[in-house]
């Protein structure tokens, strides 16, 4: 009993004297989420003018030494200090409310690539510098972003992820005979990376999220008013080329909308499949599903696209890697690694200042190819 | 000192003490053993009290805990976004982005640049003027 009493009593003292969840001293589980960072950094970017334009377009030595460069690259330095803060956070929210349905808002997509465009460049000045410490701060900075954008499983996500962590492979590679990092080193670099959502994820929340949420919002929209449905289903079809399908009621239309449920289902299966099989069989999935449901072509995400581009980032990110090895380790080394669209390894070009790989992927008809060394 | 004194005397010194038994033994033993204080029914009344006060004290403080959360949630009541603005072309959203991207040949940093600018700059996003006249004009900055 009295040990009863006195348990109790400890656990009464210990709840009055701990601090209550928003007192100003105690650290909120919630501050460790790398969002809170990214977007101070947002808050804090310089303005980008037109004539900044053509130094992302060209980010050459000379041009990263003009005044206006200078000035823009000193006016984010607040914003790329808070990069540098979220990015060692392996935790972030972006709070995003799927709930939304198709009119969840990601204007944090537009901001994350200015910051990391801002971010290579100012690597490439610490390249420049022979500042390598700067210079891979930076990038991680950028790659850290890119996963951080990609973690919501949202096709537009992965597609913004992909194009950051390009931005980095973009900074690294004509500085890479120079830089001389490890290739283990370098490895990992990209395994110690969060992970990116999945196309399986991806296409599970556009099911649930948009087909879903559109079919309840038309028979939502049907209990208020015989004509707030029609306007939901034609605006849907707004600034396509395509007229709106003739329905009679709120409820055809939802169900011309679970018709395609289904081939949410399929897609998944082609989203697995390895990528000669997906590029030999998904042409004809795609055009029998637009034959078979008018809103196909409307509703069903964009895979191949979506594909096609993550396998030249995929095949662009292990050529920067196949770099580092040739660097370290010579014709030998670079042997070793496989290119992981093709059975052997990469293909070695020797340019007049550093060289280029190939990959056996191609993309638009094109070879994918990634030069290293060549400083500007 | 007479003969009877004397008698007497002799007798008592004579005397000797029986050995003790084992009865006697038992009972000694049983008398010198310490038992614990009995507590007294008042004593268990206290303890009790002191117990269901504490206890009291948890409960009420878990109670207005989780109080203070559920209204904080009750608060907020989630409001639907408007069709015309979920499905505007202009704004950064999901469809917007979607209806975008099914046409292979776009560019990903001209649609991300057409997204550039903040939601504000929209006119349905603008808050609404109040009158001048307003006795109640509402504070936009809240009470400082």
């Amino acid at each position: 009993m009295r040990q009863l009493v006195f348990g109790l009593a400890a656990l009464a003292s210990f709840l009055a004297m701990s601090p209550p969840a928003d007192s100003q001293e105690a650290t909120s589980p919630l501050a460790k989420n790398a969002a809170l960072q990214y977007w101070q950094a947002f808050s804090q970017l310089p303005t980008v003018e037109k004539e900044h334009e053509a130094l992302f377009d060209n980010p050459t030595a000379a041009a990263l030494q003009e005044p206006s460069s200078v000035k823009l690259l000193d006016g984010a330095r607040q914003s790329l200090i808070y990069l540098d803060r979220g990015s060692a956070m392996p935790q972030c929210d972006w709070g995003l409310d799927y709930g939304d349905g198709v009119g969840l808002l990601l204007p944090h997509l537009a901001k994350s690539r200015d910051l990391a465009r801002l971010a290579a460049l100012d690597a490439r000045r610490a390249f420049e510098r022979d500042d390598y410490k700067t210079a891979r701060n930076r990038l991680q900075g950028i790659l850290m972003i890119g996963r951080h954008v990609s973690r919501d499983p949202v096709l537009i996500n992965l597609l913004v992820g992909f194009a950051l962590e390009g931005m980095a492979i973009d900074a690294a590679s004509p500085y890479m005979p120079y830089w001389k990092l490890p290739h283990a080193e370098a490895v990992n670099l990209f395994e110690k990376l969060p992970r990116r959502g999945t196309y399986q994820e991806s296409i599970a929340l556009e099911k649930k999220h948009m087909a879903l949420w559109i079919i309840a919002k038309l028979e939502d929209e049907d209990q208020r008013s015989s004509l707030t449905w029609k306007e939901l289903w034609k605006s849907l079809f707004n600034g396509t080329s395509q007229e709106a399908p003739q329905v009679e009621s709120a409820q055809a239309a939802a169900q011309m909308v679970r018709d395609l449920l289904p081939v949410y289902d399929e897609l998944n299966r082609f989203a697995a499949l390895p990528r000669e099989q997906f590029v030999a069989q998904y042409p004809t999935f795609k055009q029998r599903a637009k034959a078979d449901s008018a809103l196909a072509g409307l509703l069903l995400p964009s895979l191949d696209t979506v594909r096609d581009k993550s396998d030249r980032h995929e095949a662009r990110l292990a050529m920067l890697l196949a770099a580092a090895a040739y660097v370290e380790g010579g014709q030998s080394k670079l042997n070793s690694i496989k290119d992981p669209y093709g059975s052997g390894p990469f293909e070695y070009r020797a340019l007049d200042k550093g060289f280029e790989l190939k990959s056996r992927l191609t993309f638009e008809g094109k070879p994918v190819t990634l030069a290293i060394g060549q400083r500007k | 000192m007479n003969d009877l004194d004397a008698q007497l005397e002799q007798e008592l010194t004579a005397l000797r003490p029986r050995p003790v038994s084992k009865t006697l033994e038992r009972h000694i033993e049983a008398e010198l053993t310490v038992h614990p204080a009995k507590r007294s029914f008042s004593d268990q009344r206290w303890a009790w009290a002191v117990a269901g006060g504490v206890l009291a004290l948890v409960l009420l403080l878990a109670v207005l805990s989780s109080l203070r959360h559920a209204n904080t949630e009750t608060d907020l009541v989630h409001q639907n976004i408007p069709i015309p603005i979920a499905l505007d072309p202009s704004r950064p959203s999901v469809w917007a982005y979607h209806r975008a991207l099914a046409d292979p040949a776009v560019d990903l940093n001209e649609l991300l640049d057409e997204h550039r600018g903040t939601p504000l700059e929209h006119p349905a996003a603008q808050p609404s003027a109040f009158p001048v006249s307003s006795f109640k004009q509402p504070s936009w900055m809240g009470e400082l």
